[in-house]
């Protein structure tokens, strides 16, 4: 069974105040009614032996008086009931073998006391004899004294008992209220405020100017709490740190991880620009050879002609009809006139074909150019231009470009880096139109800088798009559809040249890039 | 006690006594009869109604076993006995016992009434010789 400290501290109280008043009201008054009682048996005692010494000298010097004197002794004592001097006779039977004390009273005061009493039956009276003996007689005195003194002493005794075991009731209670005011609410105070500090708060503090040990408890307490508020403010600074550390170190892997992509899509782009360039120059040698050779072929070719022009005059007009019917038929045959027509046609296709690839050659080339960490002067656009022929087999005849390329001044640039951007705005800008649509490319000089506009009129960008579209790994397209990191490595590369790019799009409406890039870094 | 008392009487020598008594109230010559009556108390007052006050000397001594002897013819226990019991029954005062002559003829000089039993005649001013059936001693 639980108690509580008030519960304890009022049971102590009360044990102690009840053994108080067991011990004042019971035990005390009966030991010293006990202690009266047998006093005044020994003080009744003592006088009958006073009374009987006095009588026995008395006697003994023949001084009846001073007998009388002795007696007399207890004569005006209030308590006295009797006093007697006894002669005690040995009484012999006949045959003188057996004997006998007889006791006859030769002096009683008051005279009158002749009443008998068992003092075992009645406790109103204390009888004591103290015998004496003497040449003329043996005797005794028997004293009888009141116990009325006695009766009221044990009164007193009683009543004092009940004022003191009243008194120290009272005293109980108020010490026991005192206790458990001072022991017991400091207690519980510091109880609900350790509870609250348990759960959290450590803004509880308790008052206690006690100089005691619940004083000194609750000084430590206070300056617990206080260590505990200082240790989590530390805690929470630390934390703090810790977080702000970590957040750092998570944009420094961020940055690692995307600038570890971007090197990885540099080394890709170097290595595709090698490839690329190398297999630009393979293919530019034979593209040239067939370039150089359409010309020559297409001389030849009219010369060709000409000589059978002549050939067919000649046999018009000079060869006779049934000689020149089989040329006719052959001429009939082949069709000439078509397959003149037709070579003309493939040689023109071929020059075209020629010419594209060449282009394209160039493209490669001007896309793979190998000095991207020195800054060129480069025409962007010729840029543009290469970018375009690169990426024209994914929006013919689906897309119509519109270029509006100003005159403008060739840029301080990494080349390589710079188509790098084109691309993968062109790219996007091709990709943002589902089905139909117009890319418009323009380009201008503004003061010290060249500004680009790519726009198209595809499917835009909302806000939320918008505001990560430069972030790393952020993509709209399908998974393995997109690494993410286009835009984010063209803002890299703008911003190496110290230019800047901008973002203008609305959803449904399309989208528009404009780069700025000064002239000179 | 018997024996002793048997002793002491067989033993003891009688010592002539003489009876003295106060100028005041004593007469100065009784009989015998009337010294017994006053010494066992019976006759408590004198004739012109002055209180008795008998003086006798210590049964230890010899004038005092003379006295028991002479006037009581008992043991001198059986006389202290006799005033005992005498005196606290009330009925009479006992006698002083004196230790010295001059101790009792000093009561008896300072008491009205008083009579006492030496073995000499007064010497003290306020104390005469009484005679008993005329004779002194007696």
């Amino acid at each position: 069974m639980k108690f509580k400290l008030k519960t304890k501290i009022w049971l102590t109280v009360l044990a102690i105040v009840s053994m108080f008043s067991f011990f004042s009201l019971y035990y005390f008054p009966r030991q010293q009614e006990k202690n009266l009682l047998d006093n005044y048996n020994n003080e009744v005692q003592n006088l009958a032996n006073t009374i009987s010494l006095g009588a026995e000298i008395a006697l003994t010097e023949e001084n009846f008086e001073g007998v009388q004197t002795a007696m007399g002794f207890v004569k005006d004592d209030p308590r006295l009931q009797f006093v007697k001097l006894l002669m005690t006779d040995t009484m012999w039977n006949n045959d003188h073998t057996h004997f006998a004390l007889k006791d006859s009273v030769l002096k009683t005061f008051p005279e009158k006391s002749d009443k008998v009493f068992d003092p075992q039956l009645d406790n109103s009276i204390i009888k004591k004899r103290s015998p004496f003996s003497t040449e003329i007689m043996s005797g005794a005195i028997e004293l009888a004294l009141n116990t009325t003194i006695i009766q009221q002493d044990k009164r007193k005794i009683r009543n004092a008992s009940l004022i003191i075991s009243a008194v120290v009731f009272v005293f109980g209670i108020l010490l026991g209220f005192v206790l458990s005011r001072s022991i017991s609410v400091p207690v519980l105070a510091l109880r609900d405020a350790a509870d609250k500090v348990g759960k959290g708060d450590l803004t509880q503090r308790v008052v206690n100017n006690s100089g005691d040990e619940i004083g000194e408890l609750s000084t430590a307490f206070n300056k617990m709490v206080t260590d505990l508020e200082k240790a989590r403010e530390e805690r929470n600074k630390a934390n703090q740190d810790l977080a702000a550390a970590n957040e750092a170190l998570n944009q420094t892997v961020s940055d690692l991880k995307a600038t570890q992509d971007q090197l990885i899509q540099a080394e890709k782009m170097a290595s595709l620009g090698q490839l690329t360039a190398g297999i630009a120059h393979e293919i530019n040698n034979p593209i040239n050879f067939v370039s150089a050779n359409i010309q020559p072929l297409k001389d030849d070719l009219k010369d060709i002609l000409k000589i059978v022009e002549v050939y067919e005059k000649v046999i018009n007009d000079h060869v006779p009809q049934q000689e020149a019917a089989e040329v006719r038929q052959l001429r009939e045959n082949i069709k000439i006139d078509t397959t003149l027509k037709e070579v003309n046609d493939l040689l023109k296709g071929m020059e075209e074909g020629a010419k594209r690839t060449s282009e394209i050659v160039k493209g490669l080339r001007n896309f793979s150019r190998l000095d991207q960490n020195v800054f060129l002067s480069a025409n962007i656009n010729e840029s543009l231009d290469s970018c375009l022929v690169l990426l024209h087999n994914s929006y013919k005849n689906r897309i119509k470009i519109e270029k509006q390329l100003g005159e403008i001044p060739e840029v301080d640039c990494l080349p390589g880096q710079i188509n790098q951007v084109f691309m993968n705005i062109l790219s996007n800008a091709i990709q943002a139109i589902p089905a139909e649509g117009t890319i418009f490319v323009k380009t201008w000089q503004a003061n010290a800088t060249v500004k680009i506009s790519i726009r198209d009129t595809g499917i835009g960008m909302s806000e939320e798009v918008q505001k990560k579209i430069f972030d790393p790994f952020f993509t709209t397209k399908g998974v393995g559809k997109g690494t993410g990191l286009g835009m984010s490595i063209s803002f890299g590369i703008i911003q190496k040249h110290n230019g800047k790019i901008e973002l203008f799009s609305k959803p449904n409406e399309g989208t528009e890039f404009i780069i700025t890039i000064p002239v000179n870094q | 006690m018997l024996l002793l008392a048997v002793g002491f009487m067989t033993k003891t020598q009688e010592i002539p006594l003489t009876v003295i008594g106060n100028v005041t109230g004593v007469p100065s010559a009784m009989k015998y009869s009337e010294l017994i009556s006053v010494l066992k108390g019976q006759k408590q007052r004198w004739n012109d109604g002055t209180k008795v006050n008998i003086y006798i000397m210590k049964t230890t001594t010899p004038i005092g076993q003379s006295t028991c002897k002479k006037i009581y013819n008992w043991s001198g226990d059986k006389v202290k006995r006799y005033w005992l019991e005498l005196s606290f029954s009330g009925k009479a005062d006992a006698p002083i016992f004196c230790n010295t002559v001059e101790e009792l003829e000093s009561y008896v000089s300072q008491n009205p009434g008083a009579i006492g039993i030496i073995d000499r005649n007064a010497t003290s001013n306020g104390v005469k010789t009484i005679l008993i059936d005329g004779k002194n001693p007696f």
